[in-house]
């Protein structure tokens, strides 16, 4: 294996339009004929660096050598004439062309009139070389994920890509799928190809790279190679020194708490079919946090769509306060008494263009005290918005300006108000500090435990690993669709969770 | 029926079809590339305005199909500066170009002949001769019906299987249609998508612009308030209710000219003295028929994903 270098960053800084850092001056070296893992949580900077270099985005600092010349990556027309290309997360294909179409198609130096056939033949021959199974007259709406994948890495391979870089490739795929991914990569490279391997699997990391680098807060922290380091060491690295968080002051929990909400043996269908949540069981009792920590994408989000009312249930059963409520509306769960903070709070949380004093009753305006014989009783409503703006402290210019116009924090304060101040039984958190200021996420969390100690269930999911460790009171880790470890607060370390949502254990069974 | 009003009523037929088959093929394009353009209308209007005044002064209704081609296209620029590289929304913007080609037109006629008292208003004598193609037109029935029209039907004919081999078989079809179906990733994989929307909205421009000067200067031979008549957004109707097929918008043309044509016979026949049909009915009649047939022909296709959604790059 050569170490020349085939791609060089140097002080990549990148800050979005909305003020997001994602990275912080990061260097990142790429040598040809090798697998380079890019590892990191959620936020990292991973995706946001290796689309610098595809030409996705533009950085706003820093330096890129190619082949030892220093480019200027524009688009990724500049970066595929520079033999780097990227497999994306989220598939970069047209469903509704056929896959040669979608192969050609963008290509700089394509004839004005298409020659079809000549370049089916010439897929045909290249996947058959590379083993990478394809019909290249396929829709693409007719292939499976893996297919689609295998698709994306042919259109890399067709334009003589030799610069190959792959974000979260495993994350849609089977474990089979994944065992031919792996050797593919590795052929790759022993042509001479290099790889980038954007993963937040650690076990992804260890068992295909030559080289690792770490990242974590849009900073490199480390590069090693995967020989050199152990599980342990490399969850420190991703994870980071973690002082134990300070808890925060709260009720002792009872000793005959009632069981509020039970989970079992729950399965739900993701978006793109297949089991997004794969058979969880656990249950959450009054006067509890039942934080769920783990890595985005990982099946919280369908959990809680199960949970709410909003995804259908594939099977297994949900009991809320004794009663099977799998298929009920969400209307008959609000009424049961479950509240629900949303991490999408514009799209889901709020009815952004309806002022304060409508959305503060969102959703009980149509019982008493609210509402008789279907009229709306506006003083009451209104009185009843004043006391939540009050109470949970959201500035807003005056209760009937439209909820679009405030910030994030104080729509957040109105929802987490208007949430509880309905006497909920359960509230089901869904990230409900993400994107918060300090005062505004100290506040989200004060309230959570001032109504766990009035005795509400609370199911925090999060991924904010400090968020958890500093709320919960039973702590259960969540990895590709499965509840992997369930215990109470204080008997698991930040380590041993950060080995779990990276399915560290996973690799030992 | 004798057999020579059976072909006077297709020839007419295809003589009312020929600018909605045009200005289809442009709005087609640009549908096909991402975008909703409500402002054909107005683009049409503008088109049989300016190719009528420019005709009128210059004598040569050539110059004024010219004209209305350069207008067409100046208007759609305006409207792909506004929904292209401001991502401003389609439908107002479109909404809002026939809303003020219809004020515009209305008050520079005024501008320009005066409030005539005259009951006969300015009108051009056309000049558009029919160009019989040699041997084809001697053809019974079909020889006079499709070989014996102007230039302009024979390109409005010939437009929509080019359309189909520019869409199907080259570049920059392909890359119209991945532009229209995904922008973002078109964008990825290098397809210029911003080009490509000024570029099929020019074209555009261009077809709709001469459209509405046939109905002026070969069809009319005057410019009336508002005498596109909503047939732009006939014309999109029946792109959307035939799924942005070429064929389909093109059979859909065809039965509301049919339509269109017969219904003017049957009223200027005097058949329909009938006191019970009355002849509102008749001026229905073609728009009644083509939404039908095209909503039972047209189910079940999807079209362009990304209609009418205005893309912005990320960087």
């Amino acid at each position: 294996m050569g170490t020349e270098e085939v791609v060089l960053m140097k002080g990549i800084v990148k800050v979005y339009p909305g003020g997001v850092v994602a990275n912080r001056g990061v260097d990142f070296d790429l040598r040809r004929g090798e697998i380079h893992a890019l590892l990191g949580e959620n936020g990292a900077g991973k995706t946001t660096l290796m689309k610098i270099l595809a030409g996705c985005l533009r950085p706003d600092e820093g330096e890129i050598y190619v082949k030892g010349r220093k480019v200027d990556i524009r688009s990724p027309r500049d970066a595929m004439n520079l033999g780097i290309g990227m497999v994306h997360q989220h598939f970069t294909l047209i469903p509704n062309l056929t896959v040669a179409e979608n192969i050609i198609l963008g290509m700089s130096d394509l004839p004005h009139l298409l020659n079809l056939e000549e370049a089916k033949e010439r897929i045909r021959e290249l996947s058959e070389s590379v083993g990478l199974k394809v019909d290249p007259e396929a829709k693409i709406d007719q292939l499976s994920a893996g297919e689609k994948q295998r698709v994306e890495i042919l259109r890399l391979l067709y334009r003589n890509a030799d610069v190959l870089i792959f974000d979260e490739p495993t994350s849609i795929l089977a474990v089979p799928e994944v065992e031919a991914l792996f050797e593919t990569l590795r052929s790759m490279v022993e042509q001479g190809k290099s790889v980038v391997f954007v993963t937040h699997k650690m076990w992804e990391a260890l068992s295909i790279s030559d080289r690792i680098t770490v990242m974590r807060k849009g900073r490199v922290v480390a590069r090693v190679k995967p020989e050199e380091v152990d599980d342990k060491e490399l969850v420190a690295l991703v994870v980071g020194e973690r002082v134990a968080p300070t808890r925060v002051e709260r009720a002792k929990p009872k000793e005959t708490a009632e069981e509020i909400l039970r989970v079992e043996n729950l399965r739900v269908e993701g978006d793109r079919g297949g089991l997004a949540v794969k058979g969880v069981s656990f249950t959450v009792h009054e006067g509890e946090i039942f934080g769920i920590a783990g890595i985005e994408g990982n099946g919280q989000k369908e959990l809680v769509e199960a949970i709410t009312g909003l995804r259908p249930v594939k099977s297994g059963r949900i009991l809320f306060i004794g009663q099977d409520i799998t298929g009920r509306s969400v209307s008959e769960l609000i009424e049961m008494g479950m509240a629900y903070i949303p991490e999408e709070r514009i799209e889901r949380g709020v009815a952004a263009d309806l002022p304060v004093v409508d959305n503060s009753a969102l959703k009980r305006f149509w019982v008493n005290p609210f509402s008789e014989r279907g009229i709306i009783k506006g003083e009451v409503l209104r009185k009843f918005c004043s006391k939540i703006v009050e109470t949970f402290k959201v500035k807003c210019p005056g209760i009937d300006i439209p909820v679009r116009y405030l910030s994030g924090g104080n729509i957040q304060r109105l929802i987490v108000g208007r949430e509880l101040s309905m006497n909920a039984r359960l509230v089901v958190a869904e990230n409900p500090t993400a994107g918060l200021d300090v005062k505004s996420t100290n506040f989200v969390r004060e309230m959570l435990i001032r109504l766990r100690d009035g005795g509400a269930a609370i199911l925090l999911v999060s991924t904010d690993l400090d968020e958890i460790l500093e709320l919960s009171d039973v702590i259960g880790v969540m990895y590709d669709g499965r509840m992997v470890a369930i215990r109470p607060a204080g008997q698991m370390t930040a380590q041993e969770i950060g080995t779990y949502m990276l399915g560290g254990e996973v690799v030992g069974r | 029926m004798p057999i020579e009003m059976a072909i006077d009523l297709m020839r007419a037929a295809v003589r009312v079809m020929t600018p909605l088959l045009l200005a289809g093929a442009g709005e087609i394009l640009v549908e096909r590339c991402g975008i909703l353009n409500l402002g054909l209308e107005g683009i049409m209007l503008l088109g049989a305005f300016s190719g009528f005044i420019v005709t009128y002064y210059t004598g040569s209704p050539w110059i004024g199909v010219l004209a209305a081609i350069l207008v067409g296209m100046a208007a759609n620029a305006i409207f792909g500066f506004m929904t292209v590289s401001l991502a401003l929304d389609q439908v107002v913007t479109g909404l809002a170009l026939t809303l003020m080609a219809s004020g515009a037109t209305f008050y520079l006629y005024r501008a320009i002949f005066g409030w005539y008292t005259s009951p006969v208003p300015p009108h051009v004598t056309t000049v558009i001769r029919e160009t019989p193609i040699p041997l084809l037109s001697s053809i019974p029935v079909i020889g006079p019906v499709l070989f014996n029209q102007t230039a302009f039907t024979y390109a409005a004919l010939l437009s929509i299987p080019l359309l189909y081999f520019v869409l199907a078989r080259t570049r920059v079809g392909l890359e119209i249609t991945a532009s229209g179906e995904d922008p973002q990733v078109a964008d990825y994989l290098g397809v210029d998508v911003v080009r490509l929307r000024y570029l099929t909205l020019l074209a555009e421009g261009a077809l709709g612009g001469v459209a509405g000067a046939l109905l002026s200067i070969s069809q009319y031979n005057m410019f009336l308030d508002n005498m596109t008549a909503g047939r732009g957004f006939i014309v999109i109707a029946m792109i959307i209710l035939g799924r942005w097929d070429p064929l389909k918008m093109t059979l859909g043309t065809l039965l509301f000219a049919f339509a269109d044509s017969l219904q003017l016979r049957i009223q200027a026949s005097g058949l329909l003295t009938l006191a019970w049909f009355p002849y509102q009915f008749a001026l229905m009649l073609p728009y009644l028929l083509t939404l039908i047939a095209l909503v039972i022909v047209g189910r079940g296709v999807k079209g362009p994903a990304s209609l009418g959604k205005p893309y912005k790059r990320l960087r």
